[in-house]
């Protein structure tokens, strides 16, 4: 889901707008109104200068603990990929309980996160690393 | 500043524009049981 500090009638209108006009498009996702800050603040991502919200994205899991984390300064943009290699990973690590070492993506080898497992995982994916 | 990863997600509430266009309240809790990325942009009409 997405949330700004605009009001529903901006996020409505935003949403009307087709994206080569200079809209979102209709997004299956809500869009959250946040004009008092608050949640903004909860998660810590107030730009304070222009009291706009910084580019902040939090993955929480089913149980509603914080997984993962990017803030982003206004200027620089996302990469919408990397969030979803994330939520792959964690989905993955759900599954099998195995760790999910550095560059992973879908399919590749997972890890048990032992002395023993990085060794295995290591001597397995040599060529590949 | 601190990362709020390994914490509970803070909840909240939100009047929202939802994927049918209507406008609901959309509490955190609702998606209890289901996985939630939640993003922050700065303004309508800019990129996310």
């Amino acid at each position: 889901m997405g949330i700004s500090i605009d009001d529903t009638e901006s996020h409505s209108k935003w949403r009307q707008t087709s994206i080569p006009e200079g809209g979102i498009g209709e997004v299956q996702y809500p869009l959250l109104s946040d004009p008092d800050r608050a949640i903004t603040n909860l998660y810590n991502v107030l730009h304070e200068e222009t009291t706009f919200a910084l580019r902040g994205s939090f993955l929480i899991d089913k149980e509603g603990t914080v997984q993962h984390q990017v803030v982003n300064n206004l200027p620089l943009g996302r990469d919408i990929d990397e969030m979803l290699r994330i939520v792959d990973a964690l989905q993955f690590h759900e599954q099998h309980g195995e760790v999910c070492p550095a560059g992973w993506s879908p399919g590749k080898a997972g890890m048990t996160p032992t002395a023993e497992g990085v060794a295995q995982y290591l001597s397995d994916n040599a060529d590949s690393l | 500043m601190s990362a709020l990863v390994q914490n509970k997600a803070p909840s909240f509430s939100a009047q929202a524009i939802m994927p049918d266009g209507t406008e609901q309240t959309v509490n955190l809790s609702d998606y209890q049981g289901q996985a939630v990325v939640l993003f922050f942009y700065p303004k309508d009409f800019t990129f996310v």
